[in-house]
């Protein structure tokens, strides 16, 4: 992994555990409060239900009926809180009517009340209205023999935490008198804290087990992303032909991985053909090149003969002149390519130019005993009359240079709807399916194994013928069968714009 | 020495075969990779220069079978110059490269180097008895003076001083000395033998009889 806020895995693993850390604590929260909530809840009840019980054996006075007496609403908070109003129908009533028990009744009475309630932590401390300790049970902290001030309202109880460690339940008794219970809450606040430390520790295992899970997830789905760059990594590095191993075809990566690997095939190809083309155009470069080099440095070697020395310079002549017409064409090529290929159309009948160009032609027709047929149609169109002759030429000049000897040739012009069809067609030896595709690429030669002529065509010829028909907004196609010869069929637009 | 040169370009070979035949060798032609692979499979050369891109059959395909029979020293001759079409013609088993366009002089300079080379000799002066070869100037010596001679002579001191201490038949000689137009008749091989004893002396050149000419070693 990179530097992570660089890195895919690690921001999405931080916010994911970032995430799942924020739920985990709030559930853990939440719960916490809610233990702690039912515990005071818990200690509220057991400080104050034992009031009923001792009120009677701490008050001397017949009880005044205890009307509208709230029971204390328990709850974790520090300030007063009422209690719940029971209603009417709820009073107790039940110590005013029996009799008034004895007071050693009421002393053993108490005893017991306390001693049960000591055996919870809970003491008890009774002022009388002077403010005067009545009764305080055994365990009765020192400070909490202090009455405490409070003010009463309209409530009978007040639930107080006192200090940080104390939590009581004081009962004002309606002479006066006041009656406190209280515990210790330092037990519970001890056990809420373990709880608390518990909590945070399977908050902590969940949140760490969540990013560990995550971190394999993660890494998982993002695997084939690193196989991806990996790839891509070799392929910048000049390996063309690697491709990435696709598992998954329908997953979102194997979608892309598929559609990267037709890019990288297509970019081999086009590199490949680069290549090639490069590979060819050197050639085609270089040979005429070492044939001036060499021949100019055999005529100077040694001194030699008037027709030596003539038959040299006539060698480079020849090599000069295929390179000036190499060069040329791909001149032209270029310009084709950055889109200055500028056409100069003027109308004119196609028909002449045809013948022309088999005029030009026949001398090398009749060298191979070559014939050549025609029917051609008299129509007049746009074009540029040196483009097409050159293109004419390359056509007619192939059909009788790859014809067999005593071969045809047949050239036909004719109209078709709104455009004009050209076709040149031969009887040589037919070009193969697999060599018609590149057949119109630059230096592309249709079968390596003919032997070039020494001073024979640029392997631009078709290229350029190419260039010149589209040139004109036409098209030019190919036909062959092996053994039975080929023909091109140009097709150009009668009311050509460009 | 007899070199073929395969190269389908007729002016580049033409030009390429007469310096070699100028610097007295006796050279062989071929137009295109097949051809040249009839002729080096059946004829012993001292060197073969092998164009790559050619008609037919390429210059790889050619040095491949060649190889598969024969490890006659090979010059590889070609347009493509990068880094990596130099090693592929290195391991291939071509013994070196030269890249299209090239000078003639380096072209010479680099067949004599590999032709010495693959006779074990790398230095271009070698001494056998009172006799001295230049490789280089193609010149010979006789106790240490310049002794003139003719291309075939050299030609032939060369070819017995490389092989010096072997037994030299006349059909090896003959082989390696005329070229496939030669017309020169067997008894030629009698004449250059008398005339370089003439100009070495009697002992350059000892006749086995039945077996051919050797040449000592010292």
């Amino acid at each position: 992994m990179k530097f992570f806020p660089q890195s895919i895995r690690w921001r999405v693993q931080l916010w994911y555990a970032l995430l799942l850390a924020v739920i985990i604590s709030a559930l853990l929260v939440a719960f916490h409060r809610n233990q702690r909530k039912i515990k005071y809840q818990a200690i509220d009840r057991e400080l104050s239900d034992p009031i009923t019980r001792i009120l009677p054996q701490v008050d001397k006075r017949p009880q005044p009926p205890l009307r509208n007496r709230r029971l204390p609403r328990p709850g974790p908070g520090t300030g007063p809180a009422r209690g719940p109003d029971l209603g009417p129908g709820d009073d107790f009533e039940g110590p005013i009517n029996r009799p008034q028990p004895r007071r050693e009744e009421r002393e053993e009475e108490m005893e017991s009340i306390a001693a049960e309630l000591a055996g919870r932590d809970v003491y008890v401390i009774h002022w009388n209205r002077r403010g005067e300790i009545n009764y305080a049970s055994a365990n009765v902290p020192e400070e909490k023999r202090q009455r405490p001030e409070v003010n009463f309202e309209d409530s009978d109880d007040i639930i107080k935490e006192t200090g940080d460690d104390f939590r009581e339940v004081i009962h004002s008794g309606a002479g006066g008198g006041m009656l406190v219970l209280g515990k210790s809450i330092l037990p519970l606040e001890e056990e809420l804290s373990s709880l608390a430390l518990q909590l945070a520790l399977v908050g902590a295992a969940i949140v760490g087990g969540g990013f560990l899970v995550g971190w394999f997830l993660i890494g998982r789905s993002l695997k084939p992303i690193g196989k991806i760059s990996g790839t891509a990594h070799r392929i910048a590095s000049g390996d063309l032909s690697d491709r990435i191993p696709i598992r998954n075809a329908g997953s979102e990566l194997g979608q892309l991985s598929g559609v990267l690997n037709e890019t990288f095939e297509r970019l081999e190809r086009s590199f490949e053909h680069q290549v090639r083309f490069t590979a060819d155009a050197s050639h085609e470069m270089r040979t005429p090149i070492s044939v001036i080099l060499a021949k100019s440095q055999f005529a100077l070697n040694r001194e030699r003969s008037p027709e030596k020395y003539q038959e040299c310079l006539r060698t480079c002549l020849e090599s000069a002149q295929h390179m000036r017409s190499l060069t040329d064409t791909l001149l032209e090529l270029s310009k084709v390519d950055s889109g200055e290929f500028i056409l100069h159309t003027d109308e004119a009948n196609l028909a002449d130019l045809t013948r022309e160009v088999m005029r030009m032609i026949k001398p090398l027709a009749e060298e191979k005993s070559v014939t050549i047929d025609c029917s051609l149609e008299n129509m007049t169109l746009a074009y540029d009359e040196q483009k097409i002759r050159q293109a004419l030429l390359n056509l007619l000049g192939n059909a009788v240079k790859y014809n067999r000897a005593g071969g045809t040739v047949e050239v036909t012009l004719k109209k078709k709807g709104r455009e004009v069809l050209l076709s040149v067609a031969d009887t040589g030896p037919g070009i193969a399916p697999e060599n018609l595709l590149h057949l119109f690429e630059r230096f592309y030669r249709v079968d390596r194994a003919r032997k070039r002529e020494s001073r024979g065509g640029t392997g631009l010829g078709l290229a350029i013928t190419k260039a010149i028909v589209e040139g004109h907004g036409g098209s030019i196609s190919v036909t062959s069968e092996l053994g039975k010869g080929t023909e091109f069929e140009v097709c150009l637009p009668l009311d050509s714009k460009t | 020495m007899r070199i073929l040169v395969v190269e389908d370009q007729d002016d580049l070979r033409e030009v390429v075969a007469e310096t070699l035949r100028e610097e007295s060798f006796a050279v062989d032609e071929s137009p295109d990779g097949e051809e040249g692979l009839y002729k080096a499979l059946n004829w012993d050369y001292d060197l073969v220069v092998l164009d790559v891109m050619m008609p037919v059959m390429d210059g790889w395909e050619v040095l491949e079978k060649l190889r598969k029979e024969k490890q006659t020293p090979v010059l590889m001759l070609t347009a493509l110059d990068q880094v990596r079409d130099k090693v592929k013609g290195l391991n291939h088993g071509a013994d070196d490269y030269l890249a299209k366009p090239f000078d003639l002089a380096e072209l010479v300079a680099r067949v004599r180097a590999v032709i010495r080379r693959n006779g074990g000799e790398h230095r271009p002066e070698v001494s056998v008895g009172r006799v001295t070869i230049n490789t280089t100037s193609k010149t010979l010596r006789y106790n240490d003076r310049p002794v003139e001679v003719t291309a075939r002579e050299y030609a032939m001191a060369e070819l017995m001083i490389q092989h010096r201490g072997e037994v030299i038949s006349r059909d090896f000689l003959y082989e390696h000395l005329f070229d496939e137009n030669d017309e020169s008749m067997s008894n030629m091989l009698d004449v250059y033998v008398y005339k370089l004893r003439q100009k070495f002396g009697k002992d350059f050149i000892k006749t086995r009889r039945g077996q051919g000419y050797q040449v000592d070693s010292l």
